[in-house]
C-alpha cells in the first residue's frame, strides 16, 4: 500500500516535471518560471504528503494526492494561459495548502462537537446568499460577486459550505417529519437568492447537495420524488419569468443557430473541445485565445484543445475517484453529523465537475461555475481545500 | 523522414503523448490501490477480511507471548472467563471484557461494560470500528490490528 502510494507520488511529479519542461521550451529563450513553478509544486505534493504520513499515518492519502494531481493539471493549463494567472493561482494554492493542513493538524477533538452551532451556520447560509444580492456587482451575466476594495470574491461559495455545515447540523438527529420544515425552508430561501442572482450553476448544485443530503438522513425516496417534482415546477416558473434562463435554455437545444451571437462562447468551446481530437495539438499548439473565460469555467474545453479529450476524461475520472474516495471515508465516519457532512461536501465538488463539463461540452445547459481544483480562481480553490480538509480530517477516523 | 530532437514541434507531440500516458499509469495506480476495497467489498457477504491481532505487550498472562498472531475471524471475544475466545486471566480484566465482530464489511470493537475499558490508541471507546494500525489496550495487554495476509 505505501509502496504504491510512493510509486503514485512519484508519478506526479514525472507528469508535472514533463508538463513544464514543455511549457518552458514553447518560449525562446527558455522560461526559467517553468522550473520555479515544477519546483513550488513538487515540494507542496513533498511537504504535504510527509506531513500527512507522519501525523496522521491512518489517514487516506490518496485523496490528497488525487487533488493535487488535478491541481497540476490546472496549472500547467494556467502557466501556458498566462503567467500573471498562474502565478496568482500558485499563491492562492499555497494559501489553500497550509489552510488545509491547518485544518487538519489543528482540529485535533472530533469534528462532531460542531455539530452544535447549527444556527450559527444557518446565520452563515443567509448572510452569505443574501449578501450578493445586495451588494454585489454583475460579472458575466450573473450578480454573485462582492468587491471590498480591490478584491473581490463569491460569497455563495462560502454559503454552499455554510449550508453544507447547517444541513448536517440540522438533519444529523432528524426523527419526525416536522423537523424538515426549517431546512427545507433555509433551502428554499438558498435556492431563491441564487435565483435572484442568475447563479444558476450553484443554484443546481445547493439542489443536488440538499436532495442528497436529505435522502442520506432519512432514506426515504419520498423526499426525492417531491424534491424533483419541486425542483421541476420552480424550473418551469423561472423558466417562464426569467429571460436569462430562457436564453439558456434556447443556446443549448439549437447552439448552430446563434454561433456569432448567445451561443458564440459554447460552439468556440465545442470547437476548441473538437480541434484537439484525443490527443491534442500539444501544448501552446492551440488557440485557446477564441474561447471565454478560458481561464476558469471554460478550462475543460481549453484542456482538452491542448492536452487532448484523453486528458479531458482523465479530469474526469480523477474527480470520480476523489469522489468515490470522499465517500469512503464518509462510511467510516462515526456519526451522523460528520457523515452527513463528508457525504455533502464529495457531492458539492462531483456535481460541480458535472455541471461545468456538462455545461462547456454542451451536455446539459451552460451555466458558469468553476471547475473544482483546476479552474483559476481564489475563491474556488480555497474551498474545494478546506471541504477536502474536511473530508482528510474525518478519513482518519474522527476521534 | 528525418526526426530532429531538437524541433520543437516533435518535442511537442512527445510530450504530450507522454504527459497523457503518465496521468493514465496514475489512474491505473490509483485504481490498485482502490482495488483494495472492491476485494473487501466482495467479501463482505459471510466472509471477513482476515485481519489479526498482534501482541504487542502480553502484560495479563496467558497463553500468549509478544509477536503472537490471533485471527479475529468473525468473532472474538476477549476477557478473563475461560469461555472467552482470547483468554487474559488477570484480575484487572472483567469477566467478558470486550468482543471484535465482523458487520458490514469493517471490523467493529465493542467494550462489554468492562470495569476498566478499552483503549484504542489510547482513547476510552464503547464501540468503534477497527482499522489496520490501531493499537487496542486492555488492562497491561497491547494489541494491534493488522491486515497482512
Amino acid at each position: 500500500m505505501t509502496k504504491r502510494l510512493k510509486t503514485l507520488q512519484f508519478l506526479i511529479y514525472l507528469f508535472i516535471f514533463f508538463g513544464f519542461l514543455n511549457l518552458a521550451f514553447l518560449g525562446k529563450p527558455i522560461d526559467p518560471m517553468a522550473g520555479v513553478f515544477f519546483a513550488v509544486i513538487t515540494v507542496i505534493v513533498a511537504v504535504t504528503s510527509w506531513v500527512l504520513k507522519k501525523y496522521y499515518p491512518m489517514g487516506d492519502r490518496l485523496i490528497f494526492l488525487l487533488a493535487m494531481l488535478l491541481c497540476s493539471i490546472g496549472m500547467i493549463m494556467l502557466f501556458r494561459l498566462s503567467r500573471t494567472i498562474a502565478l496568482k493561482q500558485l499563491v492562492w494554492l499555497i494559501i489553500g495548502i497550509v489552510m488545509f493542513l491547518f485544518v487538519v493538524l489543528y482540529l485535533k477533538k472530533g469534528l462532531v462537537k460542531y455539530a452544535g452551532y447549527r444556527y450559527v451556520f444557518l446565520a452563515g447560509t443567509i448572510a452569505f446568499m443574501a449578501m450578493a444580492t445586495f451588494i454585489g456587482v454583475e460579472i458575466l451575466g450573473a450578480k454573485n460577486w462582492v468587491k471590498i476594495g480591490p478584491y473581490g470574491f463569491q460569497p455563495s461559495e462560502f454559503g454552499k459550505i455554510f449550508l453544507i455545515l447547517y444541513l448536517s447540523a440540522a438533519l444529523s438527529d432528524i426523527r419526525s417529519r416536522k423537523q424538515l420544515i426549517e431546512p427545507g425552508i433555509v433551502i428554499i430561501i438558498s435556492l431563491g437568492f441564487m435565483v435572484l442572482q442568475k447563479d444558476l450553476g450553484t443554484a443546481l448544485i445547493i439542489f443536488a447537495v440538499s436532495v442528497t443530503m436529505v435522502y442520506l438522513a432519512t432514506s426515504k425516496k419520498l423526499y426525492v420524488l417531491i424534491s424533483l417534482g419541486l425542483f421541476g415546477a420552480g424550473g418551469a416558473a423561472s423558466y417562464a419569468v426569467f429571460g436569462h434562463i430562457r436564453k439558456r435554455f434556447m443556446i443549448w437545444l439549437n447552439p448552430w443557430d446563434y454561433v456569432y451571437n448567445e451561443s458564440y462562447q459554447l460552439v468556440q468551446s465545442m470547437y476548441a473541445i473538437a480541434m484537439g481530437g484525443l490527443f491534442g495539438r500539444g501544448l501552446g499548439m492551440g488557440h485557446p485565445g477564441y474561447v471565454a473565460v478560458n481561464e476558469s469555467d471554460f478550462i475543460f474545453s481549453v484542456i482538452c484543445e491542448e492536452m487532448g479529450l484523453l486528458m479531458g476524461l482523465a479530469i474526469l475520472i480523477l474527480h470520480f475517484l476523489l469522489f468515490y474516495r470522499s465517500i469512503r471515508s464518509a462510511l467510516h465516519a462515526e456519526n451522523n453529523f460528520t457523515k452527513l457532512l463528508t457525504a455533502g461536501l464529495s457531492v458539492m465538488t462531483a456535481t460541480q465537475a458535472l455541471v461545468i463539463v456538462g455545461g462547456v461540452t454542451g451536455f446539459i445547459p451552460l451555466t458558469g461555475i468553476t471547475l473544482p481544483f483546476v479552474s483559476y480562481g481564489g475563491t474556488s480553490l480555497l474551498i474545494s481545500f478546506l471541504s477536502l480538509s474536511i473530508i482528510q480530517k474525518v478519513s482518519e477516523g474522527d476521534e | 523522414m528525418r526526426f530532429d530532437l531538437l524541433d520543437l514541434s516533435f518535442f511537442g507531440i512527445l510530450l504530450k503523448i507522454v504527459l497523457i500516458v503518465i496521468i493514465y499509469i496514475i489512474i491505473v495506480q490509483a485504481l490498485k490501490i482502490m482495488s483494495r476495497d472492491v476485494k473487501r467489498g466482495s467479501l463482505a457477504g459471510g466472509k471477513n477480511l482476515g485481519w489479526k491481532l498482534r501482541i504487542v505487550y502480553p502484560g495479563d498472562g496467558g497463553n500468549f507471548v509478544e509477536g503472537d498472531s490471533v485471527p479475529i475471524g468473525n468473532k472474538l471475544t476477549i476477557g478473563r472467563n475461560k469461555f472467552n475466545q482470547m483468554v487474559l486471566p488477570s484480575p484487572s480484566v472483567s469477566n467478558y471484557h470486550a468482543k471484535i465482530y465482523f458487520e458490514d464489511g469493517r471490523y467493529m470493537l465493542e467494550d462489554l461494560n468492562s470495569t476498566n475499558g478499552t483503549f484504542i490508541n489510547g482513547i476510552v471507546v464503547d464501540k468503534k470500528s477497527l482499522q489496520p494500525g490501531d493499537e487496542i489496550s486492555i488492562s497491561q495487554t497491547v494489541l494491534t490490528v493488522t491486515d497482512d495476509e
